[in-house]
């Protein structure tokens, strides 16, 4: 288990905590974070003395996101993928489900956890950190907190918007969606993204004393709570969302660019991230 | 009746104001859903941008016109009416479903079918003085399914069920409207939303409606203007209730 993802069980509290620690980076999600927050939650689901799961951060910001460094190596460890120069579409298909939306992705591992999950949202809460405080039942948010996917305004939505439209309602989950807008903590609190918005300072221990808190539900009766959430998601019918997010998703991974559009993955190829980074801003905040 | 303009990217289509469409104008309404589905078609155009030249985007229709109105919901013309609003390929499934990004610019009131206009729409802008009237009161094809995905079920409900039309910050709160401005502004903060969503490539925009329309779809909107028809007999019963009562109340 990479030690950028940090996994702590606290058994006489009944708390299970996940630490972001990548700080250099913004606490950008590698493929390996990713799969060991998966994985911590896979365990704290079958660990009876865990009743309620904290995410939390290391640093000024929950996450930027995944790592764009990343992005094409996410199909090159796909079955198929590595095969030729252009990543298969089985491979991208693969990993969009294995890594995100599927049984065993991170997002469905969150929001069909058996515990409660709560989110200490701060900084930065982009892409990997909007859909963490759409997928977690509670979140906290520090007055910092931003949340907001702008890789959605250089390629189009490549993910869920069923979880985003549920909380947020259609017409201001398009404005996230297309605009590359973020929402700040407040906003994002009467939007109905976030349940309390306090200090960054008191932030941890707040969250963890709402976790804590959490705790002092009997085990049947958290068992009881989420699979009724579990059976409204299914009515909701967030899992077909999540499938045509992976289908989606593999699909961005492959779109072409017409002549004066923004191409941010060439931009960070030919120019660098920063450099990317900057013309991205440019071409859509102008 | 119907003006179309373009530039760069973003598209403009301008009427007069929605009134034809509440009072069931079937040819209005054909004529709208082909300029919208002609310019989403076009290779050049990522936006579209509907607004009103009159002072209204969309002015209450009379008792009498929407008594006329609701003549449509029996006999052949029933057919008409359906296979015009409702269907997948009448006006409002076009709207709701375009493949491009569509947006509503708001001056004025906001009444029955400008409402529906707005729900169909990605984004509205609004004048600060801007009033939307619920359109379930008067239209059977008015989607509740659409208006609970846009503010949630109990903002819809109040909408629907309330006795007063809301105003624009009313509709802002609720998610109804994006933004409300300054009535000389909403023209140009519309073309700016819109120019901001064309900055996105056009196969992005593609991929980002289809996601929105398999979501739709899997949220029942589709079916619910299919169900109009179910509901025109009670509507068309309501307003002639209503309409007798208005009668004996003058005598």
């Amino acid at each position: 288990m990479t030690s950028q993802i940090r996994c702590e069980k606290n058994v006489q509290a009944h708390t299970g905590r996940i630490v972001i620690n990548r700080v250099d980076m913004d606490n950008a999600f590698s493929i390996e974070m990713v799969k060991a927050m998966r994985d911590g939650f896979a365990d704290f689901a079958q660990d009876d003395a865990i009743k309620a799961i904290l995410i939390c951060a290391e640093g000024e910001h929950l996450t930027c996101g995944f790592d764009l460094t990343q992005v094409e190596e996410i199909y090159k460890q796909a079955p198929g993928g590595s095969s030729k120069k252009v990543p298969s579409q089985r491979a991208r298909l693969m990993a969009q489900d294995a890594l995100w939306w599927g049984t065993d992705g991170l997002y469905k591992r969150i929001l069909h956890s058996p515990k409660v999950t709560v989110l200490a949202a701060k900084g930065m809460c982009h892409e990997v950190g909007l859909y963490l405080s759409l997928c977690c039942d509670l979140v906290l948010a520090a007055d910092t907190a931003r949340f907001g996917n702008p890789r959605w305004s250089h390629l189009g939505v490549d993910g869920d918007i069923s979880m985003l439209v549920a909380a947020v309602g259609l017409k201001r989950a398009k404005e996230l969606m297309m605009f590359g807008l973020e929402w700040d903590a407040r906003e994002a609190q009467t939007y109905g993204l976030v349940d309390e918005v306090i200090n960054e300072v008191q932030l941890d221990a707040a969250a963890l004393e709402l976790a804590t808190l959490c705790t002092q539900v009997m085990r049947d009766g958290i068992a009881a709570e989420k699979h009724v959430v579990f059976a409204s998601l299914a009515k909701m019918q967030i899992s077909t969302g999540f499938a045509t997010a992976a289908t989606v998703g593999a699909w961005a991974s492959n779109i072409h660019f017409r002549p004066g559009e923004f191409n941010f993955l060439r931009e960070v190829r030919n120019q660098g991230l920063d450099s990317a980074l900057t013309a991205a801003d440019t071409h859509f905040h102008p | 009746m119907i003006h179309v303009t373009e530039t760069g990217a973003v598209a403009t289509i301008t009427l007069r104001d929605c009134e034809p469409l509440s009072r069931h104008d079937i040819d209005f309404a054909m004529q709208l859903r082909d300029a919208v589905r002609d310019t989403a078609d076009s290779n050049t155009i990522k936006a579209i941008v509907i607004c009103a030249s009159g002072p209204d985007f969309s002015p209450p229709s009379s008792p009498t016109d929407l008594l006329k109105a609701a003549e449509m919901f029996s006999g052949a013309m029933r057919h008409k009416w359906h296979a015009a609003y409702c269907a997948p390929s009448g006006l409002y499934q076009n709207l709701a479903y375009c493949k491009k990004v569509l947006l509503t610019a708001v001056q004025g009131r906001c009444a029955g079918a400008g409402s529906m206009l707005v729900l169909c729409s990605d984004f509205t802008v609004c004048a600060s003085r801007s009033s939307f009237e619920s359109p379930f009161a008067t239209l059977p094809e008015s989607s509740l399914v659409l208006a609970a995905l846009t503010m949630r079920l109990n903002r819809a409900k109040s909408w629907m069920l309330g006795p007063q039309a809301w105003n624009s910050e009313q509709a802002v709160q609720a998610g109804l409207v994006n933004r409300a401005v300054d009535a000389a502004l909403v023209s140009s903060q519309a073309q700016t939303m819109a120019q901001l969503a064309a900055r996105m490539p056009l196969d992005g925009i593609a991929m980002t409606k289809l996601l929105a329309e398999a979501f739709l779809d899997t949220q029942g909107v589709g079916q619910d203007f299919d169900m109009a028809g179910f509901y025109c007999d009670s509507m068309a019963a309501a307003l002639h209730a209503r309409r007798s009562q208005q009668r004996g109340a003058s005598a």
